[in-house]
């Protein structure tokens, strides 16, 4: 059994420094990734929560059957998320409405180029494929692994490289870096 | 059998995202890494970007003290109640039997023998479950808001022994259990006071995402108990004022026995 295996079994026997770990290990990357997508903060704190509240139901159903743990809480992640934009009955959003970011320098116009920054990758990501953009934001994100990513998305690690690939291609071309 | 140049793109992306520099991933000059450089650039810019959004410090503690009560409270119930019961009729079905079994185990002693029972102990879920069982037998705002004191002044006697026994641990989630009775109480219609003011706010890492140590994460507990009793004394009913200051009391004292158990473990 790995590491991580022992840990996850761990935390679905109620093992609290056990749940603690991989909590820490994955809160930021959970929230980066639905700010990311969603590009609000409100929205992704909530989602963060009800992910983590959801890993706790159901951690002890969890079966690794090939797929690492990442994969499976990167799904709770992005059916959470599609949950809320169908409860809003929103589409996602390519511009964000609030961009609020923690950042240690107070200085508003650095806060302001910042998000700007980050909004602009944010935008760019959105105009890829589907299957591109969902690579995109889980690989450089959450910064899963490969093989996370494609456990995430049920995508051999192959497909997965070539989105990657073509998906980069694509975002240089749309960054008009080249 | 040769990688292709998603392979290789890839095997540079992992470099990147583990930390190291664009200028050390392609250090060779090869036909392949010159393609590959300026999507490295991109990939490099893309990463340092998205890396730069981090859960504000503020979102980051609630977040942890909520999800610390959530881990406990859940332990409670699948302690104390079997995991068959889903069906609502079943839930409150449950509810009456365990607030009769509580009836029941009074007149056994069970109930007295369970009064000390700490969260490792075999006792505890009656313990727990007979508070909610007062909890919601209780008929009034007022008389939850002095259960909940109650149940607080247990969390931190529990919480102190479960420091001297090592276990740091569930003494942080105790001291998480106190801090969450104590903004249930002080938001409750007898105190009134707003949430937002009086939520529980936790340090459990830095903003750099560093685990701190349970005494860091305790002194916190600390600070953010005692405010929350302090706003509540200031607006509390003068029945309630003495039972308040005496937890202030207690609490300070048994945060810093808490604390000091786990400094001398963790000397030795």
């Amino acid at each position: 059994m790995s590491d991580e295996q022992e840990l996850v079994a761990r935390a679905a026997q109620g093992d609290a420094d056990a749940f603690s770990k991989l909590y820490q290990e994955n809160f930021d990357r959970v929230y980066r990734y639905l700010y990311v997508r969603l590009g609000n903060e409100a929205e992704s704190e909530d989602i963060t929560q009800e992910v983590f509240a959801k890993v706790l139901e159901v951690i002890g159903s969890f079966q690794w059957r090939d797929v690492p743990f990442a994969s499976w809480l990167f799904r709770i992640a992005h059916n959470k998320m599609i949950d809320h934009i169908r409860k809003e009955k929103r589409v996602e959003r390519d511009d964000s409405e609030e961009t609020v970011l923690s950042l240690d320098d107070p200085d508003p116009a650095d806060i302001a180029e910042h998000n700007l920054q980050i909004e602009r990758v944010r935008h760019n990501i959105g105009r890829l494929s589907p299957a591109q953009r969902e690579v995109i934001w889980l690989r450089f994100g959450a910064g899963l692994t490969t093989t996370e990513v494609a456990g995430a998305l049920g995508k051999s690690t192959g497909t997965v490289k070539a989105l990657q690939y073509n998906g980069i291609v694509a975002l240089r071309k749309l960054m008009e870096l080249v | 059998m040769s990688q292709s140049v998603e392979d290789i793109f890839d095997q540079y992306v992992d470099s990147l995202l583990s930390g190291e520099d664009l200028a050390a991933c392609v250090r060779d000059e090869s036909e392949l890494t010159a393609v590959l450089a300026p999507l490295l650039q991109t990939s490099e810019l893309v990463a340092r970007q998205l890396r730069t959004v981090q859960p504000s410090p503020r979102f980051r503690m609630a977040a942890q003290t909520r999800m610390r009560s959530h881990f406990f409270a859940r332990l409670a119930r699948k302690e104390s109640r079997p995991g068959f019961l889903s069906t609502w009729w079943q839930q409150r079905w449950a509810t009456a039997m365990a607030t009769a079994m509580v009836l029941c185990l009074a007149g056994l002693g069970v109930l007295a023998a369970s009064f000390n029972a700490l969260p490792s102990g075999f006792f505890y879920p009656v313990k727990v479950t007979s508070e909610q069982a007062r909890l919601a037998l209780s008929t009034s705002e007022y008389e939850r808001a002095q259960l909940r004191l109650e149940y607080a002044e247990r969390r931190l006697s529990e919480m102190t022994s479960m420091a001297d026994r090592g276990d740091a641990e569930t003494a942080v989630f105790l001291a998480g259990e106190v801090t969450r009775l104590l903004v249930q109480t002080a938001t409750s219609a007898v105190f009134g006071l707003p949430e937002d003011g009086s939520g529980p706010t936790m340090i459990s890492s830095d903003s750099s995402g560093t685990t701190l140590a349970p005494i860091a994460v305790l002194s916190a507990d600390r600070t953010e108990s005692l405010a929350i009793l302090e706003r509540a004394l200031a607006v509390a009913p003068d029945d309630l004022k003495p039972d308040i200051e005496r937890l202030m009391t207690e609490l300070s004292r048994e945060f810093d026995l808490t604390i000091a158990h786990l400094e001398t473990k963790t000397a030795s």
